[in-house]
């Protein structure tokens, strides 16, 4: 019921102001009509119930009297008399008079058995014995009184009054009458009171109308006003508060407008406003971008140069130089597109394990990396590969590696990858930033992520930085729906952590360079000594050893290595490897090992040595030490260092051979590379060579279309920003041109520091088959040129 | 000093005379009066009654009011208290009060109707029920050819004017048709059957003052409606009956009646004896319809018409 009630009203409430008072008119006369007609009904009908009682009573009390004789005497002829007397009286239906012996002596009617027993005190008045729905019965007895007359006091000379009865009468009275009076009163009542209150509603209907045909012909201006339509103004006529509500309606009206106005003009500077910005941030990406790219390139192509020693220190310095600046360009850009709100995300497959390594190595690489240990741990539940804008996420986790590298004077710093939840399609992860630096102040807390915000801003600090990184981050994580916090200490260190909500990408997705043979050592059942102190790294290496199923021992202590051969020995359980790191400089651990490898029965046994990037060309590296792997520990090394000291343990078929490399046959492939900048075309031509290929150079859009119409290309390297005609442009022209010739279609390669989604929908728009961001890896390239040279395998 | 002693003694003996001569005053006969208190017209009557006592009386008279709700005890104890010699009662209310007075004096009850039942033996009872010696010479007076009159009475209430009315119709030369009932139906029964038979040149029905088994609204209009029809001649004890068309009746003459109680005070304070009875109305006054003897063609002279006393229908 309620439910119907709720949806009534929801409905009704939707209808016209003068739709629902006229309701509400309608329904409230109805309610007075019944209301007024059951009362006005029960009260007649009560009335004359009331006078029809009486009227029997009083027949009763006349036939009492005339039947005193006939009871006297017995005498029926006197009796029909007495009840002749009364037949005249309406709806009288049955009489008898009773002996005083409840004897019959005369009956008129017979229609009913008489209800009701007979009292022997009765009331010397008439009663209402019985009635039902069509009658009422009525009842005296037949007394003769003494006194002068039967109502007045006796005299004072005699005893009080004689009274005997004598005999009965019963009287029955029909109720038609009652009835049909009643069901006239009822249709009258009730006809009379529709009539008047169709009336008052055909006078409430024109009241009404007169009423809210201001309020209707405001609503309907009020609705032209929501439309938009200008210069509405009201002109009513009614009561007062019809003129005020139209008088206020047009000035308000009036008001509106002119802020209307105002708003065009600002909404317009300020569109006009934004467009600018956007333009400049577009073109300041890509003529900040363009030049790092050029710096870059050639730092790499410089370290893969046969340099000495203290040239590739320099070289890398820069290089790495470079990569932070790219990385503060970076903040800086999208710290202005965060302001500005036009941050938009992508989502792409990435490898996220791949994207860690390069974050920690980064960080590691640099002066401060060097004197902590800069490691990470990926939960094995994790996948490989997610589905996210990795742009963001490298962005973030570069923020806070950094940030943690910068505060940290010595122990370590780690990041840890955690699955947190999963389900079908969605994954999430947590990055647990860990360091021993120097920690925060509780009051710090709150602030270390408000912008332009640094620990200590004094001209001496010693630590750099804008101070936009921490607030960048927690804007990223905000816009991928993340959340980020922090527990730290003064003095005692400080642990991030960030829980984003990532996609699942689909299995083995093509896109996406995963490392090969992962699975491979893993069958070899290894068994490794791991020398190191107890801390942070053993917790590394255990996780390793979990991971490629390699059975481990540790010691801490040089003295022990010994023990642990001898005692390996009479086990029958040879170790495989020494897992190694220690810096040699301040042990003698190696030459403890190269004395133990003197001895036939360890002599296989291999030595891997876990080592800063920085030292891998110092004396830190002994002659003893088989492989050396760089800390942070890359997947990739690991994996290709066990294969080849597990080899033999491993069974056949579950090594894959390694990357296909071009034929000679797609090495006379012809190539155009379009490309303005001087630096730029440098970089993809040594790219190129390394490969093998030789390339034509265009300096822009127009030059590479004349070039087209001259050569036949089987691959263009296009980039987008050119002066005269630009690389979208470029490739329209060289679709048309080749819509002329049937099945003519040379694969276009955008190559370009603009690396958004809107930018590759443009390419891709403007016809361009694939896309390659700069600065790119050799990788990258060398998947492209595979991909769209048609390679064969070797 | 013997002057002084003389004076002192008269005074003295003037003292001593007055108080025998009061005490002498106060030996003089008390008479205890109780009468309803009641609304006219009827106060009216006791005021009469007792004026005529007042008159004829030579002792005196202690008034007693009998309220309409009154205490029997209460009124029992002030009789004894005033010691009475004799109690007087009239109106049915002060009979029914003088029913517990333990005091064995003279009573004497009147203005009553109904005593046979109650009659104690220590009362003189004069009841207002006439005399039939007068009922039967006034009937004789006014239709002289009567020989018949019918009666129906019960024996309880009127046997014992039935007795006298017997003799007195011997007396009057009239034969007098006694029916007893104890009810209305066997009267009402009786009354139809005197009435059928009845010669309305020689009979007449006479009706007593008894509402046990005669009353005003039933049988009375059926008695007369069925005598005024056949012109029989129809004479009551109760005035009431003469304005509904009786022809007759003799009412008591309250004043006069009042002194025959003085008088019989005195006698049974002189003779100092007292003999219980119970005695019809002898100071009576007549009511006539003259309508009713129109109608039954009753010739009434003047000088017969100066003895009525009251006259319906009134003017």
């Amino acid at each position: 019921m309620n439910k119907l009630l709720i949806k009534v009203n929801k409905k009704l409430a939707r209808k016209s102001f003068r739709y629902q008072v006229s309701l509400l008119f309608i329904l409230g006369i109805a309610i007075i009509v019944f209301i007024a007609s059951i009362a006005i009904n029960t009260l007649t009908t009560q009335i004359i119930t009331k006078d029809y009682i009486k009227q029997g009573e009083i027949i009763t009390h006349v036939l009492a009297n005339k039947s005193a004789i006939a009871l006297l005497y017995g005498s029926k002829e006197s009796a029909q008399d007495a009840v002749d007397s009364i037949l005249s009286f309406p709806n009288v239906k049955q009489v008898v008079i009773l002996e005083a012996n409840l004897k019959p002596l005369y009956q008129f009617g017979d229609i009913r058995e008489w209800q009701g027993v007979i009292k022997t005190e009765v009331s010397p008045n008439p009663v209402l014995e019985f009635e039902d729905n069509k009658f009422w019965q009525f009842t005296a007895p037949v007394i003769i009184k003494t006194g002068n007359s039967g109502d007045t006091p006796n005299t004072p000379f005699e005893e009080n009054a004689n009274s005997q009865i004598v005999g009965y009468v019963k009287v029955l009275l029909s109720k038609e009458d009652l009835h049909d009076i009643n069901s006239y009163l009822t249709y009258a009542n009730t006809a009379i009171i529709i009539l008047i209150a169709s009336i008052l509603f055909l006078i409430m209907q024109q009241l009404i109308k007169r009423m809210t045909a201001p309020l209707q012909i405001f609503a309907e201006t009020m609705h032209s006003a929501e439309k938009g339509k200008k210069g509405i103004r009201l002109n009513l006529e009614g009561s007062q508060e019809i003129l005020q509500m139209s008088n206020d309606f047009n000035k308000m009206m009036t008001v509106l407008e002119d802020h209307e106005s105002e708003l065009e003009v600002a909404r317009d500077k300020a569109v006009e406003s934004a467009r600018i910005k956007s333009e400049f941030v577009a073109n300041i990406t890509h003529e900040l971008r363009t030049p790092m790219n050029g710096i870059m390139g050639m730092l790499n192509l410089l370290k893969d140069m046969n340099l000495s020693k203290e040239q590739y220190e320099y070289a890398n310095f820069a290089r790495e130089s470079g990569e932070l600046l790219l990385l503060l360009i970076t903040d800086v850009l999208d710290f202005s597109k965060l302001s500005a709100g036009k941050l938009a995300l992508e989502q792409v497959s990435f490898n996220l394990r791949e994207i860690i390594e390069g974050v920690m190595f980064l960080h590691a690489s640099t002066e401060r990396g060097n004197g902590i240990e800069v490691n990470y741990l990926y939960d094995r539940k994790l996948p490989l590969i997610i589905k996210s804008d990795q742009t963001r996420v490298r962005q973030i986790l570069n923020n806070l590696v950094g940030n943690a590298v910068k505060f940290t004077n010595y122990g370590h710093v780690t990041l840890h990858a955690k699955l947190i939840s999963e389900d079908d399609k969605n994954i999430t992860i947590q990055f647990h930033v860990e360091d021993t630096g120097i920690g925060i102040d509780k009051s710090d807390i709150g602030k270390i992520f408000d912008s332009y915000s640094q620990r200590d801003n004094s001209t001496n600090r010693p630590y750099g930085g804008a101070g936009l990184g921490l607030a960048i981050c927690k804007e990223l994580i905000q816009l991928l729906n993340g959340k980020i916090w922090v527990e730290s200490e003064a003095g005692k260190g400080s642990q991030f952590f960030v829980e984003i909500p990532f996609l699942k990408a689909r299995q083995n997705d093509e896109e996406v360079d995963i490392v090969e043979n992962l699975d491979a050592p893993k069958e070899a059942h290894a068994r490794a000594l791991v020398i190191c102190p107890p801390g942070n790294f053993l917790t590394i290496m255990e996780d390793l050893c979990q991971e490629y199923q390699i059975e481990l021992e540790w010691i801490s202590e040089g003295r022990r290595i010994q023990e642990a051969l001898q005692k390996s020995l009479q086990e029958n359980n040879p170790f495989d490897m020494f897992m190694v790191n220690w810096p040699n400089t301040i042990s003698n651990i190696m030459p403890l090992i190269a004395k133990m490898k003197q001895q036939p029965a360890f002599a296989q046994i291999k030595v891997i040595q876990f080592i800063q990037q920085q030292l891998i060309n110092s004396d830190e590296r002994h002659p003893i030490v088989d492989y050396f792997i760089t800390k942070p520990i890359k997947q990739g090394n690991i994996v290709e260092i066990l294969i080849k000291i597990l080899k033999h343990k491993i069974p056949q078929g579950f090594i894959k051979p390694k990357i296909i490399k071009l034929s000679k046959k797609t090495r006379e492939k012809k190539i155009l590379v379009v490309e303005d900048n001087e630096v730029n075309q440098r970089v993809v031509l040594a790219t190129l060579k390394k490969f093998g290929l030789n390339a034509d150079v265009a300096i822009n859009g127009e030059v590479a279309i004349e070039s087209c119409k001259q050569n036949h290309y089987d691959l263009i390297l296009m980039d987008c920003q050119m002066p005269i005609l630009d690389g979208y442009d470029a490739t329209r022209k060289i679709r048309e041109l080749e819509s002329t010739v049937e099945g003519k279609h040379t694969p276009i390669v955008a190559l370009t520091a603009n690396a958004s989604k809107d930018d590759r929908d443009r390419c891709f728009a403007s016809g361009m088959d694939d896309f390659i961001a700069k600065p790119f890896k050799i990788d990258r390239m060398s998947n492209i040129l595979n991909e769209w040279l048609n390679v064969e395998s070797t | 000093m013997f002057r002084a002693f003389s004076k002192r003694a008269t005074v003295l003996c003037f003292w001593l005379t007055l108080v025998t001569l009061c005490q002498l005053a106060g030996a003089e006969d008390k008479v205890v009066l109780l009468y309803p208190k009641i609304d006219e017209p009827y106060q009216r009557i006791f005021d009469e009654i007792i004026k005529g006592i007042d008159k004829e009386a030579t002792f005196s008279i202690q008034k007693k009011v009998v309220e309409d709700k009154y205490d029997p005890t209460l009124i029992a104890e002030w009789t004894e208290k005033q010691n009475p010699d004799a109690i007087i009662a009239l109106g049915q209310r002060s009979f029914q009060a003088i029913q517990n007075i333990d005091a064995e004096v003279p009573m004497l009850i009147g203005a009553v109707i109904n005593l046979s039942k109650k009659l104690e033996s220590k009362s003189i009872a004069i009841s207002y029920a006439p005399n039939p010696t007068i009922v039967f010479s006034t009937l004789k007076k006014l239709t002289p050819n009567i020989k018949t009159v019918n009666v129906v009475y019960n024996p309880i209430e009127m046997g014992w004017l039935i007795e006298i009315a017997k003799e007195a119709a011997i007396d009057a030369d009239i034969k007098l048709n006694t029916f007893e009932a104890t009810n209305f139906k066997e009267s009402a029964k009786i009354y139809r059957q005197i009435l059928e038979k009845m010669d309305n040149k020689y009979d007449a029905l006479w009706l007593l003052q008894d509402n046990s088994i005669l009353d005003d609204r039933v049988l009375l209009p059926y008695i007369l409606e069925k005598s005024w029809k056949d012109n029989l001649i129809i004479f009551s004890s109760n005035l009431s009956h003469v304005k509904k068309g009786a022809l007759f009746s003799l009412y008591p003459d309250n004043y006069n009646l009042g002194i025959r109680i003085g008088k019989l005070i005195n006698d049974i304070k002189e003779t100092e004896s007292f003999e219980p009875n119970l005695r019809p109305l002898e100071d009576v006054k007549l009511a006539v319809n003259i309508r009713t003897a129109k109608h039954l063609d009753l010739r009434i002279n003047y000088k017969l018409r100066q003895q009525f006393d009251l006259i319906f229908p009134r003017r």
